[in-house]
Protein backbone atom coordinates (compact mmCIF):
# COMPACT_ATOMS: atom_id res chain seq x y z
CA UNK A 1 0.00 0.00 0.00
CA UNK A 2 2.87 2.35 0.85
CA UNK A 3 4.42 1.62 -2.77
CA UNK A 4 1.28 2.53 -4.53
CA UNK A 5 1.26 5.58 -2.41
CA UNK A 6 4.48 6.72 -2.74
CA UNK A 7 4.23 6.03 -7.10
CA UNK A 8 0.77 7.73 -6.77
CA UNK A 9 2.07 10.71 -4.73
CA UNK A 10 5.16 11.39 -6.94
CA UNK A 11 2.90 11.20 -10.54
CA UNK A 12 1.17 13.76 -9.00
CA UNK A 13 3.32 15.80 -8.12
CA UNK A 14 5.66 15.45 -11.71
CA UNK A 15 2.05 16.76 -13.44
CA UNK A 16 1.86 19.83 -11.08
CA UNK A 17 5.21 20.31 -12.01
CA UNK A 18 5.28 19.77 -16.04
CA UNK A 19 7.88 16.70 -15.16
CA UNK A 20 5.77 13.94 -16.43
CA UNK A 21 7.28 14.73 -19.80
CA UNK A 22 10.69 12.99 -18.12
CA UNK A 23 9.21 9.42 -18.16
CA UNK A 24 6.28 9.36 -20.03
CA UNK A 25 4.86 10.62 -23.85
CA UNK A 26 2.05 13.97 -23.07
CA UNK A 27 -0.76 11.85 -24.26
CA UNK A 28 -0.70 9.50 -20.91
CA UNK A 29 -0.35 12.89 -18.64
CA UNK A 30 -4.15 13.53 -18.48
CA UNK A 31 -4.88 9.10 -18.10
CA UNK A 32 -2.12 9.43 -14.99
CA UNK A 33 -2.94 12.17 -13.11
CA UNK A 34 -6.69 10.77 -13.37
CA UNK A 35 -5.44 7.57 -12.73
CA UNK A 36 -3.60 8.36 -9.45
CA UNK A 37 -6.03 10.29 -8.75
CA UNK A 38 -8.48 7.35 -8.14
CA UNK A 39 -5.30 5.46 -6.07
CA UNK A 40 -5.66 8.00 -3.47
CA UNK A 41 -9.26 8.11 -3.27
CA UNK A 42 -9.12 4.26 -3.04
CA UNK A 43 -6.38 4.54 -0.66
CA UNK A 44 -8.41 7.10 1.14
CA UNK A 45 -11.28 4.21 1.41
CA UNK A 46 -9.10 1.35 2.57
CA UNK A 47 -7.66 3.27 5.80
CA UNK A 48 -11.25 4.51 6.32
CA UNK A 49 -12.46 1.23 6.88
CA UNK A 50 -9.39 -0.63 7.67
CA UNK A 51 -9.93 -0.79 11.37
CA UNK A 52 -13.59 -2.22 10.83
CA UNK A 53 -12.28 -4.95 8.43
CA UNK A 54 -10.00 -6.08 11.67
CA UNK A 55 -12.16 -6.00 13.63
CA UNK A 56 -14.41 -8.61 12.17
CA UNK A 57 -11.80 -10.58 10.70
CA UNK A 58 -9.35 -12.49 12.66
CA UNK A 59 -11.83 -13.80 15.26
CA UNK A 60 -11.89 -17.23 13.66
CA UNK A 61 -8.34 -17.69 13.20
CA UNK A 62 -6.46 -19.74 15.48
CA UNK A 63 -3.30 -18.71 16.83
CA UNK A 64 -0.80 -21.43 15.92
CA UNK A 65 -2.26 -20.06 12.07
CA UNK A 66 -1.85 -16.39 13.18
CA UNK A 67 1.87 -17.20 14.06
CA UNK A 68 2.69 -18.70 11.13
CA UNK A 69 1.69 -16.03 9.24
CA UNK A 70 3.97 -13.79 10.86
CA UNK A 71 6.82 -15.85 10.75
CA UNK A 72 6.45 -15.89 6.86
CA UNK A 73 6.19 -12.12 6.99
CA UNK A 74 9.49 -12.24 8.93
CA UNK A 75 11.22 -14.03 6.55
CA UNK A 76 10.05 -13.09 2.79
CA UNK A 77 8.02 -10.11 3.36
CA UNK A 78 10.86 -8.03 5.29
CA UNK A 79 12.97 -8.43 1.68
CA UNK A 80 10.04 -7.40 -0.22
CA UNK A 81 9.93 -4.44 2.54
CA UNK A 82 13.11 -3.78 2.67
CA UNK A 83 13.40 -3.51 -1.35
CA UNK A 84 10.05 -1.33 -1.80
CA UNK A 85 11.66 1.02 0.94
CA UNK A 86 14.79 1.31 -1.19
CA UNK A 87 12.44 2.21 -4.55
CA UNK A 88 10.19 4.35 -2.63
CA UNK A 89 13.38 6.16 -1.36
CA UNK A 90 14.92 6.24 -4.98
CA UNK A 91 11.37 7.43 -6.14
CA UNK A 92 11.40 9.96 -3.55
CA UNK A 93 14.53 11.49 -3.46
CA UNK A 94 16.55 11.35 -6.97
CA UNK A 95 15.44 14.20 -8.90
CA UNK A 96 13.92 13.64 -12.15
CA UNK A 97 16.70 13.17 -14.71
CA UNK A 98 16.24 12.62 -18.72
CA UNK A 99 17.92 9.61 -20.31
CA UNK A 100 22.06 10.68 -20.48
CA UNK A 101 24.42 10.15 -23.65
CA UNK A 102 25.63 6.63 -22.39
CA UNK A 103 21.99 5.25 -23.70
CA UNK A 104 22.83 7.53 -26.67
CA UNK A 105 26.04 5.24 -26.94
CA UNK A 106 23.76 2.32 -26.49
CA UNK A 107 21.15 3.11 -29.17
CA UNK A 108 21.05 2.97 -32.97
CA UNK A 109 20.75 7.14 -34.20
CA UNK A 110 18.73 8.10 -36.57
CA UNK A 111 16.80 5.12 -36.95
CA UNK A 112 14.29 5.77 -39.96
CA UNK A 113 11.26 5.55 -38.04
CA UNK A 114 12.37 8.44 -35.36
CA UNK A 115 13.37 10.99 -38.16
CA UNK A 116 9.79 11.20 -39.69
CA UNK A 117 9.43 14.24 -41.80
CA UNK A 118 10.00 17.76 -41.31
CA UNK A 119 6.59 19.77 -41.64
CA UNK A 120 6.13 23.62 -43.38
CA UNK A 121 9.63 23.49 -45.69
CA UNK A 122 7.35 23.86 -48.87
CA UNK A 123 9.47 27.35 -49.64
CA UNK A 124 6.79 29.59 -48.86
CA UNK A 125 8.32 30.61 -45.37
CA UNK A 126 11.49 31.97 -46.19
CA UNK A 127 14.51 30.74 -44.51
CA UNK A 128 13.41 32.09 -40.95
CA UNK A 129 11.60 28.46 -41.09
CA UNK A 130 14.74 26.56 -40.61
CA UNK A 131 15.27 28.57 -37.11
CA UNK A 132 12.50 26.81 -35.64
CA UNK A 133 13.68 23.10 -36.70
CA UNK A 134 14.46 20.83 -34.14
CA UNK A 135 17.40 18.48 -34.16
CA UNK A 136 14.78 15.46 -35.37
CA UNK A 137 13.56 17.61 -38.58
CA UNK A 138 17.74 18.28 -39.25
CA UNK A 139 18.40 14.98 -39.01
CA UNK A 140 15.46 14.21 -41.25
CA UNK A 141 16.86 16.77 -43.65
CA UNK A 142 20.43 15.07 -43.70
CA UNK A 143 19.12 11.78 -44.17
CA UNK A 144 17.13 12.93 -47.55
CA UNK A 145 19.37 14.97 -49.19
CA UNK A 146 23.46 15.06 -48.86
CA UNK A 147 23.89 18.08 -50.93
CA UNK A 148 26.14 20.76 -48.90
CA UNK A 149 24.91 23.54 -51.20
CA UNK A 150 21.27 22.62 -50.08
CA UNK A 151 22.06 23.91 -46.60
CA UNK A 152 24.37 26.58 -47.32
CA UNK A 153 22.86 29.94 -46.07
CA UNK A 154 19.80 28.12 -44.05
CA UNK A 155 19.88 29.05 -40.28
CA UNK A 156 20.04 26.91 -37.53
CA UNK A 157 19.05 27.51 -34.00
CA UNK A 158 17.67 24.77 -31.90
CA UNK A 159 18.39 23.08 -28.52
CA UNK A 160 19.66 19.36 -27.62
CA UNK A 161 21.87 17.29 -25.36
CA UNK A 162 25.68 17.29 -26.13
CA UNK A 163 27.15 13.55 -26.75
CA UNK A 164 30.30 12.73 -27.75
CA UNK A 165 31.51 11.71 -31.64
CA UNK A 166 33.76 8.61 -31.96
CA UNK A 167 34.73 9.38 -35.14
CA UNK A 168 36.83 12.56 -34.20
CA UNK A 169 37.53 14.69 -30.88
CA UNK A 170 36.49 17.67 -33.03
CA UNK A 171 33.13 16.91 -33.46
CA UNK A 172 30.40 16.29 -31.30
CA UNK A 173 26.53 15.42 -31.62
CA UNK A 174 23.82 17.68 -30.72
CA UNK A 175 21.25 14.93 -30.03
CA UNK A 176 17.52 14.42 -28.41
CA UNK A 177 15.78 11.60 -27.64
CA UNK A 178 12.23 10.55 -30.17
CA UNK A 179 9.61 9.00 -27.52
CA UNK A 180 6.63 6.82 -28.79
CA UNK A 181 5.24 5.61 -25.26
CA UNK A 182 7.66 6.30 -22.51
CA UNK A 183 11.55 6.35 -21.94
CA UNK A 184 11.93 3.17 -22.70
CA UNK A 185 11.19 3.04 -26.38
CA UNK A 186 13.54 6.25 -26.62
CA UNK A 187 15.56 6.48 -29.68
CA UNK A 188 18.10 9.15 -30.31
CA UNK A 189 18.14 11.40 -32.66
CA UNK A 190 21.11 13.63 -33.34
CA UNK A 191 22.95 16.28 -36.03
CA UNK A 192 26.92 16.54 -35.97
CA UNK A 193 28.64 20.19 -34.52
CA UNK A 194 32.17 20.79 -36.08
CA UNK A 195 34.11 22.41 -32.68
CA UNK A 196 37.52 21.58 -32.52
CA UNK A 197 38.56 21.64 -28.37
CA UNK A 198 34.81 21.63 -27.79
CA UNK A 199 35.40 19.98 -24.44
CA UNK A 200 36.60 23.05 -23.19
CA UNK A 201 33.42 24.93 -24.16
CA UNK A 202 30.75 22.46 -23.21
CA UNK A 203 30.14 19.77 -21.07
CA UNK A 204 28.99 16.43 -21.89
CA UNK A 205 25.45 15.56 -21.23
CA UNK A 206 24.77 19.70 -21.10
CA UNK A 207 21.44 21.13 -22.93
CA UNK A 208 22.85 23.81 -25.07
CA UNK A 209 21.20 26.05 -27.84
CA UNK A 210 23.11 26.40 -31.10
CA UNK A 211 22.80 28.89 -33.16
CA UNK A 212 25.33 28.80 -36.87
CA UNK A 213 24.79 27.34 -40.34
CA UNK A 214 25.76 24.36 -41.97
CA UNK A 215 29.20 24.02 -43.96
CA UNK A 216 30.79 21.07 -45.64
CA UNK A 217 32.44 18.78 -43.42
CA UNK A 218 36.15 18.65 -42.98
CA UNK A 219 37.81 15.92 -44.44
CA UNK A 220 37.59 12.69 -42.04
CA UNK A 221 36.32 14.04 -39.40
CA UNK A 222 32.77 12.58 -39.50
CA UNK A 223 30.61 10.46 -41.79
CA UNK A 224 27.83 13.35 -42.78
CA UNK A 225 28.95 15.49 -45.79
CA UNK A 226 28.17 18.59 -43.50
CA UNK A 227 28.33 19.54 -40.31
CA UNK A 228 26.91 22.50 -38.13
CA UNK A 229 29.61 25.36 -37.15
CA UNK A 230 28.30 27.11 -34.12
CA UNK A 231 28.21 31.24 -34.07
CA UNK A 232 26.93 31.07 -30.52
CA UNK A 233 26.50 28.21 -27.99
CA UNK A 234 24.60 29.17 -25.15
CA UNK A 235 23.54 26.70 -22.07
CA UNK A 236 19.74 26.10 -21.66
CA UNK A 237 17.39 24.55 -18.87
CA UNK A 238 15.89 21.40 -19.32
CA UNK A 239 12.73 21.48 -21.33
CA UNK A 240 9.70 20.03 -19.27
CA UNK A 241 9.33 18.00 -22.29
CA UNK A 242 12.44 16.84 -23.25
CA UNK A 243 11.83 14.34 -25.54
CA UNK A 244 10.53 14.99 -29.03
CA UNK A 245 7.77 13.33 -30.34
CA UNK B 1 -15.14 3.75 9.46
CA UNK B 2 -12.68 6.65 10.75
CA UNK B 3 -13.99 9.93 9.06
CA UNK B 4 -10.62 11.26 9.65
CA UNK B 5 -9.13 9.12 7.36
CA UNK B 6 -9.33 10.92 4.38
CA UNK B 7 -7.54 13.83 6.33
CA UNK B 8 -4.78 11.77 7.34
CA UNK B 9 -4.19 10.08 3.59
CA UNK B 10 -4.72 13.78 1.78
CA UNK B 11 -1.63 14.99 4.86
CA UNK B 12 0.33 12.49 3.75
CA UNK B 13 0.16 13.02 0.44
CA UNK B 14 1.03 16.94 1.13
CA UNK B 15 4.19 15.83 3.04
CA UNK B 16 5.33 12.89 0.55
CA UNK B 17 5.35 16.18 -2.25
CA UNK B 18 6.54 18.62 0.38
CA UNK B 19 9.75 16.27 0.60
CA UNK B 20 9.61 15.06 -3.42
CA UNK B 21 9.89 19.35 -3.85
CA UNK B 22 12.61 20.00 -1.23
CA UNK B 23 14.79 17.28 -2.24
CA UNK B 24 14.61 18.65 -6.23
CA UNK B 25 15.79 21.53 -4.79
CA UNK B 26 18.62 21.04 -2.86
CA UNK B 27 19.60 17.31 -4.55
CA UNK B 28 21.62 16.48 -8.04
CA UNK B 29 20.94 13.52 -10.21
CA UNK B 30 23.53 10.80 -10.01
CA UNK B 31 24.09 11.55 -13.71
CA UNK B 32 25.69 8.27 -16.22
CA UNK B 33 24.52 5.19 -16.68
CA UNK B 34 23.86 4.54 -13.20
CA UNK B 35 21.16 7.42 -13.56
CA UNK B 36 19.53 6.04 -16.72
CA UNK B 37 18.75 2.77 -15.04
CA UNK B 38 16.63 4.49 -12.42
CA UNK B 39 15.14 7.11 -15.20
CA UNK B 40 14.48 3.91 -17.48
CA UNK B 41 12.74 2.08 -14.40
CA UNK B 42 10.81 4.99 -12.61
CA UNK B 43 9.17 5.50 -16.05
CA UNK B 44 8.19 1.91 -16.33
CA UNK B 45 6.64 2.99 -13.29
CA UNK B 46 5.16 5.73 -14.13
CA UNK B 47 4.22 4.47 -17.75
CA UNK B 48 2.52 1.41 -15.61
CA UNK B 49 0.59 2.86 -12.52
CA UNK B 50 -2.19 3.95 -14.31
CA UNK B 51 -2.94 0.81 -16.17
CA UNK B 52 -2.25 -1.08 -12.80
CA UNK B 53 -5.31 0.94 -11.14
CA UNK B 54 -7.38 0.77 -14.06
CA UNK B 55 -7.20 -3.09 -13.48
CA UNK B 56 -7.57 -3.24 -10.19
CA UNK B 57 -10.14 -1.12 -10.56
CA UNK B 58 -12.04 -3.29 -12.46
CA UNK B 59 -11.18 -6.08 -10.75
CA UNK B 60 -13.09 -4.81 -7.64
CA UNK B 61 -15.89 -3.64 -10.09
CA UNK B 62 -15.97 -7.74 -10.91
CA UNK B 63 -15.68 -8.74 -7.46
CA UNK B 64 -17.67 -6.48 -5.59
CA UNK B 65 -20.63 -5.03 -8.15
CA UNK B 66 -21.10 -7.79 -10.71
CA UNK B 67 -22.98 -10.47 -9.70
CA UNK B 68 -21.38 -14.13 -9.88
CA UNK B 69 -24.27 -15.57 -12.22
CA UNK B 70 -24.02 -12.46 -14.95
CA UNK B 71 -20.14 -13.29 -14.96
CA UNK B 72 -20.30 -16.67 -15.55
CA UNK B 73 -23.99 -18.12 -16.67
CA UNK B 74 -23.97 -16.58 -20.05
CA UNK B 75 -20.29 -18.18 -20.98
CA UNK B 76 -20.25 -21.29 -23.41
CA UNK B 77 -20.42 -24.58 -21.35
CA UNK B 78 -18.08 -26.06 -24.16
CA UNK B 79 -14.65 -25.19 -23.05
CA UNK B 80 -13.42 -24.01 -26.01
CA UNK B 81 -16.28 -22.01 -26.92
CA UNK B 82 -15.43 -20.67 -23.51
CA UNK B 83 -12.17 -19.86 -24.09
CA UNK B 84 -12.47 -18.51 -27.41
CA UNK B 85 -15.32 -15.97 -25.96
CA UNK B 86 -13.22 -14.94 -23.17
CA UNK B 87 -9.95 -14.18 -24.96
CA UNK B 88 -11.79 -11.64 -27.24
CA UNK B 89 -12.58 -9.43 -23.72
CA UNK B 90 -9.66 -7.64 -24.81
CA UNK B 91 -11.81 -6.04 -27.06
CA UNK B 92 -13.83 -4.75 -24.00
CA UNK B 93 -11.38 -4.31 -22.04
CA UNK B 94 -8.42 -2.88 -23.50
CA UNK B 95 -6.38 -2.38 -20.56
CA UNK B 96 -2.66 -3.11 -21.18
CA UNK B 97 -1.18 -6.23 -19.68
CA UNK B 98 0.34 -5.02 -16.30
CA UNK B 99 -3.54 -4.17 -15.77
CA UNK B 100 -5.22 -7.63 -16.71
CA UNK B 101 -3.07 -9.26 -14.13
CA UNK B 102 -5.49 -8.32 -11.89
CA UNK B 103 -8.28 -8.51 -13.17
CA UNK B 104 -7.55 -11.96 -14.09
CA UNK B 105 -6.91 -12.32 -10.68
CA UNK B 106 -10.47 -10.88 -10.00
CA UNK B 107 -12.12 -13.16 -12.34
CA UNK B 108 -10.41 -16.43 -10.76
CA UNK B 109 -12.03 -14.83 -7.66
CA UNK B 110 -15.63 -15.67 -9.16
CA UNK B 111 -14.88 -18.73 -10.56
CA UNK B 112 -13.20 -18.52 -13.51
CA UNK B 113 -11.04 -22.09 -13.92
CA UNK B 114 -7.15 -20.95 -14.54
CA UNK B 115 -6.98 -22.27 -18.09
CA UNK B 116 -9.95 -19.48 -18.51
CA UNK B 117 -7.70 -16.83 -16.98
CA UNK B 118 -4.36 -17.30 -18.43
CA UNK B 119 -6.32 -17.27 -21.94
CA UNK B 120 -7.38 -14.20 -21.19
CA UNK B 121 -4.10 -13.17 -19.75
CA UNK B 122 -2.44 -13.37 -23.29
CA UNK B 123 -4.75 -12.96 -25.54
CA UNK B 124 -6.45 -9.40 -24.03
CA UNK B 125 -2.92 -7.85 -24.65
CA UNK B 126 -2.85 -8.30 -28.62
CA UNK B 127 -7.00 -8.86 -29.29
CA UNK B 128 -7.09 -5.47 -27.97
CA UNK B 129 -8.13 -2.66 -30.48
CA UNK B 130 -6.09 -0.31 -29.10
CA UNK B 131 -3.02 -3.04 -30.20
CA UNK B 132 -4.37 -3.23 -33.89
CA UNK B 133 -4.94 0.27 -33.96
CA UNK B 134 -1.31 0.89 -33.71
CA UNK B 135 0.19 -2.44 -34.88
CA UNK B 136 -1.82 -1.34 -38.38
CA UNK B 137 -0.70 2.30 -38.29
CA UNK B 138 2.95 1.09 -38.45
CA UNK B 139 2.96 -1.99 -40.53
CA UNK B 140 -0.43 -1.47 -42.08
CA UNK B 141 -1.06 -5.17 -43.78
CA UNK B 142 2.52 -5.22 -44.87
CA UNK B 143 4.23 -8.88 -45.03
CA UNK B 144 1.03 -10.12 -42.86
CA UNK B 145 2.60 -8.85 -39.90
CA UNK B 146 -0.87 -7.43 -37.89
CA UNK B 147 -2.72 -10.57 -39.02
CA UNK B 148 0.05 -12.84 -38.20
CA UNK B 149 -0.01 -11.10 -34.74
CA UNK B 150 -3.72 -11.48 -34.01
CA UNK B 151 -4.17 -14.94 -34.83
CA UNK B 152 -1.27 -16.31 -33.28
CA UNK B 153 -2.39 -14.00 -30.38
CA UNK B 154 -5.69 -16.01 -30.35
CA UNK B 155 -3.97 -19.38 -30.95
CA UNK B 156 -1.59 -19.34 -28.76
CA UNK B 157 -3.72 -18.04 -25.79
CA UNK B 158 -6.49 -20.71 -26.38
CA UNK B 159 -3.93 -23.33 -26.33
CA UNK B 160 -2.17 -22.78 -23.18
CA UNK B 161 -5.70 -22.24 -21.94
CA UNK B 162 -6.16 -26.11 -23.09
CA UNK B 163 -3.54 -27.50 -21.90
CA UNK B 164 -3.58 -25.94 -18.15
CA UNK B 165 -7.21 -27.21 -18.10
CA UNK B 166 -6.05 -30.70 -18.55
CA UNK B 167 -4.15 -30.51 -15.26
CA UNK B 168 -5.79 -32.87 -13.16
CA UNK B 169 -5.14 -30.18 -9.68
CA UNK B 170 -5.49 -27.10 -11.53
CA UNK B 171 -5.84 -25.14 -7.96
CA UNK B 172 -1.96 -25.83 -7.67
CA UNK B 173 -1.00 -24.09 -10.72
CA UNK B 174 -1.49 -21.55 -8.70
CA UNK B 175 0.58 -19.65 -5.56
CA UNK B 176 -0.58 -21.05 -1.99
CA UNK B 177 -1.52 -17.73 -0.67
CA UNK B 178 -3.53 -16.89 -3.81
CA UNK B 179 -5.52 -20.43 -4.11
CA UNK B 180 -6.43 -19.82 -0.60
CA UNK B 181 -8.05 -16.38 -0.99
CA UNK B 182 -9.79 -17.58 -3.69
CA UNK B 183 -10.95 -20.24 -1.58
CA UNK B 184 -11.81 -17.68 1.11
CA UNK B 185 -15.93 -17.39 1.14
CA UNK B 186 -16.95 -13.67 0.38
CA UNK B 187 -19.28 -14.22 3.09
CA UNK B 188 -16.80 -15.14 5.44
CA UNK B 189 -16.93 -11.85 7.69
CA UNK B 190 -20.08 -9.48 6.67
CA UNK B 191 -19.00 -6.57 5.13
CA UNK B 192 -20.08 -3.46 2.93
CA UNK B 193 -19.65 -2.93 0.09
CA UNK B 194 -17.35 -0.02 0.50
CA UNK B 195 -15.09 -2.05 3.40
CA UNK B 196 -14.34 -4.57 0.08
CA UNK B 197 -13.37 -1.77 -1.75
CA UNK B 198 -11.00 -0.71 0.40
CA UNK B 199 -10.04 -4.18 1.30
CA UNK B 200 -9.29 -5.66 -1.92
CA UNK B 201 -7.55 -2.40 -2.82
CA UNK B 202 -5.16 -3.30 -0.19
CA UNK B 203 -4.50 -6.23 -0.68
CA UNK B 204 -4.42 -5.89 -4.82
CA UNK B 205 -2.05 -2.93 -4.89
CA UNK B 206 0.20 -4.91 -1.98
CA UNK B 207 0.75 -8.02 -3.92
CA UNK B 208 1.43 -6.12 -7.22
CA UNK B 209 3.42 -3.05 -6.47
CA UNK B 210 6.15 -5.01 -5.28
CA UNK B 211 6.36 -7.54 -7.98
CA UNK B 212 5.74 -4.09 -10.75
CA UNK B 213 9.24 -2.28 -9.05
CA UNK B 214 11.27 -5.56 -8.74
CA UNK B 215 10.80 -6.07 -12.94
CA UNK B 216 10.59 -2.20 -13.73
CA UNK B 217 14.27 -2.35 -11.94
CA UNK B 218 15.56 -5.30 -13.43
CA UNK B 219 14.16 -4.55 -16.96
CA UNK B 220 15.96 -0.65 -16.69
CA UNK B 221 19.34 -2.27 -15.21
CA UNK B 222 19.25 -4.94 -18.50
CA UNK B 223 18.34 -2.26 -20.88
CA UNK B 224 21.64 -0.38 -19.93
CA UNK B 225 23.73 -3.29 -19.37
CA UNK B 226 22.89 -4.98 -22.32
CA UNK B 227 23.82 -3.34 -26.10
CA UNK B 228 21.60 -2.97 -28.74
CA UNK B 229 23.83 -3.26 -31.20
CA UNK B 230 24.51 -6.96 -30.20
CA UNK B 231 20.99 -8.10 -30.53
CA UNK B 232 21.03 -6.18 -33.78
CA UNK B 233 23.60 -7.56 -35.11
CA UNK B 234 22.23 -11.35 -35.55
CA UNK B 235 19.23 -9.77 -37.62
CA UNK B 236 19.63 -11.19 -41.03
CA UNK B 237 19.90 -15.18 -39.71
CA UNK B 238 16.57 -16.46 -39.88
CA UNK B 239 16.59 -18.42 -36.79
CA UNK B 240 18.77 -16.59 -34.66
CA UNK B 241 17.38 -13.26 -35.77
CA UNK B 242 13.94 -14.64 -33.90
CA UNK B 243 15.86 -15.81 -30.76
CA UNK B 244 17.54 -12.10 -30.64
CA UNK B 245 13.94 -10.69 -30.94
CA UNK B 246 12.50 -12.95 -28.38
CA UNK B 247 15.48 -11.78 -25.82
CA UNK B 248 14.97 -8.32 -27.12
CA UNK B 249 11.22 -8.67 -26.04
CA UNK B 250 11.45 -10.08 -22.93
CA UNK B 251 14.57 -7.61 -21.69
CA UNK B 252 12.47 -3.71 -22.53
CA UNK B 253 9.50 -4.95 -21.32
CA UNK B 254 7.18 -2.37 -23.41
CA UNK B 255 3.86 -2.26 -23.85
CA UNK B 256 1.96 -4.06 -26.54
CA UNK B 257 -0.16 -0.96 -27.14
CA UNK B 258 3.24 0.88 -28.41
CA UNK B 259 5.16 -2.17 -28.95
CA UNK B 260 4.53 -1.88 -33.23
CA UNK B 261 5.99 1.67 -33.04
CA UNK B 262 8.87 0.13 -31.14
CA UNK B 263 10.42 -2.08 -33.19
CA UNK B 264 9.57 -0.75 -36.21
CA UNK B 265 12.75 0.63 -37.07
CA UNK B 266 14.71 -2.90 -36.67
CA UNK B 267 12.07 -4.08 -39.59
CA UNK B 268 14.92 -2.54 -41.72
CA UNK B 269 17.45 -5.18 -40.86
CA UNK B 270 15.03 -8.05 -39.47
CA UNK B 271 12.92 -10.39 -41.40
CA UNK B 272 9.65 -10.46 -40.94
CA UNK B 273 9.02 -13.43 -39.15
CA UNK B 274 11.22 -11.77 -36.21
CA UNK B 275 9.19 -9.26 -35.93
CA UNK B 276 5.80 -11.06 -35.54
CA UNK B 277 7.59 -13.25 -33.09
CA UNK B 278 8.55 -9.81 -30.73
CA UNK B 279 4.99 -8.53 -31.09
CA UNK B 280 3.59 -11.95 -30.16
CA UNK B 281 6.46 -13.00 -27.50
CA UNK B 282 6.57 -9.10 -25.91
CA UNK B 283 2.88 -8.87 -24.60
CA UNK B 284 3.01 -12.32 -22.74
CA UNK B 285 6.89 -12.79 -21.48
CA UNK B 286 8.47 -10.04 -20.15
CA UNK B 287 10.69 -9.45 -16.90
CA UNK B 288 7.93 -7.10 -15.86
CA UNK B 289 4.71 -9.62 -16.29
CA UNK B 290 6.61 -12.92 -14.83
CA UNK B 291 7.25 -10.68 -12.14
CA UNK B 292 3.34 -9.61 -11.94
CA UNK B 293 2.50 -13.63 -12.40
CA UNK B 294 4.23 -14.83 -10.09
CA UNK B 295 2.32 -13.14 -7.44
CA UNK B 296 -0.63 -15.38 -8.87
CA UNK B 297 0.97 -18.94 -10.74
CA UNK B 298 3.32 -21.07 -9.70
CA UNK B 299 7.01 -20.75 -11.21
CA UNK B 300 6.50 -23.91 -12.23
CA UNK B 301 3.17 -22.85 -14.63
CA UNK B 302 4.98 -19.47 -15.49
CA UNK B 303 8.21 -21.23 -16.53
CA UNK B 304 5.65 -23.76 -18.91
CA UNK B 305 3.75 -20.79 -19.95
CA UNK B 306 6.73 -18.98 -21.11
CA UNK B 307 7.62 -22.18 -22.62
CA UNK B 308 5.14 -22.98 -24.90
CA UNK B 309 4.55 -19.40 -25.51
CA UNK B 310 8.48 -18.97 -26.77
CA UNK B 311 8.12 -21.83 -28.79
CA UNK B 312 5.25 -20.63 -30.33
CA UNK B 313 6.62 -17.65 -31.20
CA UNK B 314 10.25 -19.41 -32.37
CA UNK B 315 8.02 -21.85 -34.26
CA UNK B 316 5.81 -19.10 -36.11
CA UNK B 317 8.84 -16.80 -36.64
CA UNK B 318 11.20 -19.16 -38.54
CA UNK B 319 8.66 -20.79 -40.56
CA UNK B 320 7.34 -16.84 -42.02
CA UNK B 321 11.09 -15.99 -42.57
CA UNK B 322 11.65 -19.58 -44.01
CA UNK B 323 8.74 -18.61 -46.63
CA UNK B 324 9.38 -14.83 -46.74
Amino acid sequence: MIAIAVLASVSLWLGAEGRLGFYIHPRYNLFTIVMASIAIVLLMIAVATRRDRHHGHDHSQSQGRRRSRERRLARGETVSLGFIACVAATVLVLPPATLSSATADNRSSNAVDALGSPEGLDGEGGLEIYETLTVRDWASLLSQNQNPSYYRGKPVNTVGVVTASEDSPDVFFLTRFVVTCCAVDAQPVSIPVYMPDWQGEVQLDSWVRIEGGFQPAPSGVTNSPVVIVPLSITDEEVPNEPYLF
Amino acid sequence: MRLWAPLAVLAALVAVIAFRVWTNENLQPLGGQLQDVFTLSISLLVESLPFIVLGIGLSILVQVFVPTSWLVSWLPRNPFARRAIVSLFGMFLPVCECGNVPLARGLMGRGYSVGDSVTFLLAAPIVNPITIITTHQAFGFDDGILVARLAAGFAIANMVGWLLSLHPAPETLLTTRFAKECRMPSTATPQTRLQRVGSLFVSESTTLMPALMVGAFIAGALQVGVSRDVLVALGTDPIISVVAMLALAFVISVCANVDAFFILPFAQTFLPGSIVAFLVFGPLIDIKMVALLRTTYTTRTIVTIAGVVGLSALALGTVMNSVA
